[in-house]
């Protein structure tokens, strides 16, 4: 029971937590724009750590540095894959379509790690760097998870108040709020979801390569981070960003406390039980609430 | 009493009461005709009494019997049928389908011969030669009476009308008018019946309520109505 | 059916039934897995081809009777123990459709992915509390016996789907495809009907994997309950055409082909090729072959 209350675990539990913010942040900027699903979010956090991994190895760049390279690439595959595909998926959100939409983005996750898999082998790699401990209040820090806790936050933080602080902030949370209506008040609806594409994939390439210097990496070690992405969308509420970057660390609380409560191979089941949780508690996923009707 | 009777419902969505008090009888065999200006609660109404939507507050009987809260197909099964102010064909199927669907399940207990209620129902909503079509390539007139007659292939005693002509110029105002009363007629129909085109529901129905702002305001004969000074103020304060 | 067809499709069942005296070993297999994709995905289309409920999970229902044999298979006799893997994968679906089952649409497919990495994940737990981290098993039967029951199993599927297609419950579930709301409005009980079509779609499914963990003689949780399978079906499905009977025959059965053009040589490039297709069919052809093939009616 000590361990329960041990500073140690909190440091954990925030850490854990700041990552799934942060790939979520990036989930939720292209849904709440576009209301596309895209299952494959957690591949762009595997390529981002695949960059962070191949610039160390290679050049020992360190991975805070390789994230903004991580970040681009992010971006380019946002171009890509707005030019080839999303003029065909956006249009009517019948809900069909937002089914079908999702198969497509299955199918590109399934073709992403594959080739990836073709590409850098199945092995899983891992990078060490950055593990000087560091003790601060009592509690040991790794200098790399005290470098995530902080880059996650702050990305997170500046992401915020950037929505309420510029133009193009304010732009994206009209459209996330009310596209239709954004057009009428002449923002450039098309332009915004592209920048947000961009702005989600960037961040989820990012975020790739800061958990690069603490996760094992692999072509298929994205998806728990989709489903964790998916939990900050579903409890964070839609369009709610700040909701999100709450609940991605509550998600970060409840899988570090409960494998504390139970045990480490319980952590899968934990990440994946919440999510289950949060669906079949918010049935209608992330329907708004009660539209007023005649 | 064996008809519809609607007691002390209420309605709320997210803050807004949508439903406040509503009292409201329909008689077997009856017309009544359902106004209100947008907003006024008409098909949020008829969500609850066809259990689309639950009730938060009173009590909806038919024939003696608790309906609300009842799935909706519990309430068709029971002998109620509603159209939707917005059509909602089966676009993909063919119109005769779209009907046979509605005889198959609908009313218990179950039809034994879905067929000739199909064919039945499509020939009184004059129907029966675009049957073959996909009911997603019907005009708008057209669908309007898919709805009626998916509705009265369920069996059903009464029909819950949302708005059916709206959207239909004079000449289809006109046969649809026609085609109501001849269902209520020879199928001997309980109708309440929600309409914006004024004329046509003074013409239908033979008593009409009147909905604002969730509240029943006014109740009587159309002449009676159409004369009430706090009918005409609601739905002039009410204009946009 | 027309008695032409019956003829055919009877001809088509002996000649199936003989595969494994006319091939060698290496054919053989290739049967057996035509088999079980056609078994598995015709039962995946009663509930995700009628009424488009997508299961991007059912491979949770293929692994959970792979674990009910390869519990009980010592103590029971196979012909006891396979069945009864279908049905605890029955059961479960019949447990978890009612909620499940609420949710729609996109949210629904994601759903179901997590469900399935929960059972696995479940499964693993229980292993490891029991002290055994994969299973071995000998004395299994052979692979002419396994094609025969799976082949069965296959049949079975195509029969069942075809009875939900004629029934009630069948019409109700391509209402419920079309419009929910209204559905249930004409009357369709469609929370009932979804979750008797979820149940029926896993039975099969989890006969199958009882029979595979069989055929491989291995029982390993992260290696059986593997999403890949999930989204095969799924893949093939669309490929073939959900909605229509022939369909997910046809899907398997094509895919099964590529699969051994591609499969030996490289995994992944047969997995990039499935990606390829499901992205293909679904934004050009969403009705698959046969719905490509199929003329409007007059």
């Amino acid at each position: 029971m000590d361990l329960i209350a041990s500073p140690q675990l909190l440091f954990s539990a925030l850490v854990l937590g700041a990552g799934y913010a942060l790939v979520g942040l990036g989930l939720n900027l292209v849904y709440g724009t576009m209301r596309l699903l895209n299952v494959g979010h957690g591949d762009l956090v595997m390529l981002g750590a695949y960059v962070a991994f191949w610039c160390f190895a290679l050049t020992g760049l360190p991975p805070p540095l390789a994230a903004p390279l991580a970040a681009a690439l992010g971006v380019l595959l946002a171009e890509a894959l707005h030019r080839g595909l999303l003029h065909r998926l956006l249009g009517a959100g019948a809900e069909r379509i937002e089914a079908n939409s999702l198969l497509v983005f299955f199918g590109l996750s399934i073709i992403v790690q594959n080739l990836a898999a073709l590409a850098f082998t199945a092995s899983p790699r891992a990078l060490r760097t950055l593990d000087d401990v560091v003790h601060v209040a009592g509690v040991a820090m790794t200098e790399s998870r005290i470098v995530i806790l902080l880059v996650a936050l702050a990305v997170c933080g500046g992401v915020l108040i950037g929505l309420r602080a510029t133009v193009w902030g304010l732009a994206i949370k009209a459209v996330i709020d009310n596209g239709r209506a954004a057009a009428v008040v002449g923002v450039d609806v098309p332009r915004v979801r592209r920048l947000a594409l961009w702005a989600g994939f960037a961040i989820a390439g990012l975020a790739g390569a800061l958990l690069a210097m603490v996760e094992q990496i692999g072509p298929f070690m994205g998806f728990p981070y989709t489903i964790a992405a998916f939990v900050v969308i579903i409890l964070g509420g839609l369009g709610r960003l700040g909701g999100g970057v709450v609940a991605g660390l509550l998600l970060g609380f409840v899988q570090v406390y409960g494998v504390a409560l139970t045990a480490p191979t319980f952590s899968s089941m934990l990440l994946y039980g919440t999510f289950v949780a949060v669906l079949l508690l918010r049935p209608q996923g992330l329907a708004r609430a009660a539209r007023i009707r005649s | 009493m064996n008809g519809l009777v609607v007691r002390d419902v209420g309605k709320s969505f997210g803050g807004v009461r949508a439903l406040e008090g509503v009292d409201l009888d329909v008689a077997p065999g009856a017309i009544v005709g359902l106004m209100g200006a947008n907003g006024a609660g008409k098909t949020t109404l008829f969500g609850v009494i066809a259990g689309n939507e639950r009730a938060d507050a009173g009590t909806i009987t038919f024939e003696g019997r608790r309906i609300d809260g009842l799935r909706p197909d519990r309430v068709a099964a029971l002998g109620i049928a509603r159209t939707f102010q917005i059509v909602r064909p089966f676009r993909a199927l063919s119109v005769r389908d779209n009907v046979l669907l509605a005889a198959r399940f609908g009313r218990r207990p179950r039809d034994d011969d879905p067929a000739a209620t199909t064919a039945a129902a499509l020939a009184d909503l004059g129907l029966a030669e675009q049957a073959g079509r996909p009911a997603g390539a019907l005009t708008l007139a057209e669908q309007k009476r898919l709805e009626l007659a998916r509705a009265v292939a369920t069996g059903a005693r009464l029909v819950l009308v949302d708005e059916v002509m709206a959207g239909l110029n004079a000449t289809e105002v006109a046969a649809m008018l026609d085609v109501i009363g001849r269902l209520h007629q020879d199928r001997r129909l309980t109708l309440l019946v929600v309409e914006h085109v004024m004329q046509a529901l003074m013409r239908l129905a033979q008593r009409i309520v009147v909905l604002h702002q969730g509240r029943v305001i006014a109740e009587g004969e159309p002449a009676t109505i159409a004369g009430d000074a706090r009918v005409s103020e609601a739905y002039l304060g009410a204009a946009p | 059916m027309t008695p032409r067809a019956g003829i055919a499709a009877g001809a088509a069942l002996a000649l199936a039934g003989a595969v494994p005296w006319l091939v060698g070993p290496y054919g053989l297999t290739i049967a057996l897995n035509a088999a079980m994709w056609v078994a598995l995905t015709v039962s995946w289309s009663i509930l995700g081809g009628t009424a488009a409920y997508i299961s991007l999970g059912h491979v949770a229902f293929y692994g959970l009777g792979a674990y009910v044999v390869v519990t009980s298979w010592q103590v029971l006799p196979l012909v006891v123990a396979v069945p009864l893997g279908g049905l605890v994968a029955g059961a479960f679906a019949l447990t978890i459709g009612w909620p499940v089952l609420r949710v729609r649409g996109p949210y629904f497919v994601i759903l179901t992915l997590g469900i399935a990495e929960l059972v696995k994940y479940a499964v693993l737990n229980v292993e490891a509390a029991l002290g055994a981290s994969s299973r071995l098993l000998f004395g299994v039967p052979d692979n002419r016996t396994l094609y025969l029951a799976t082949l069965g199993l296959a049949v079975l599927a195509i029969i069942v789907a075809a009875l939900v297609r004629r029934s009630r419950l069948g019409a109700g579930l391509v209402a419920v495809r079309e419009d929910e709301v209204t559905a249930e409005t004409i009357g369709v009980p469609i929370g009932r009907y979804k979750v008797f079509a979820f149940a029926l779609s896993a039975v099969i499914p989890g006969m199958v994997g009882g029979l595979m963990a069989l055929r491989s003689a291995y029982f390993e949780p992260l290696q059986v309950f593997n999403p890949v399978i999930s989204f095969t079906i799924v893949t093939m499905a669309v490929v073939g055409g959900a909605a229509d009977a022939r369909g997910p025959i046809l899907g398997a059965l094509l895919l099964v082909v590529v699969s051994e053009l591609l499969w030996a040589n490289a995994p992944q490039g047969y997995m990039i090729a499935l990606g390829v297709l499901l992205i293909g069919f679904v934004v050009f052809a969403p009705g698959g072959i046969t719905g490509a093939l199929a003329r409007p009616r007059p």
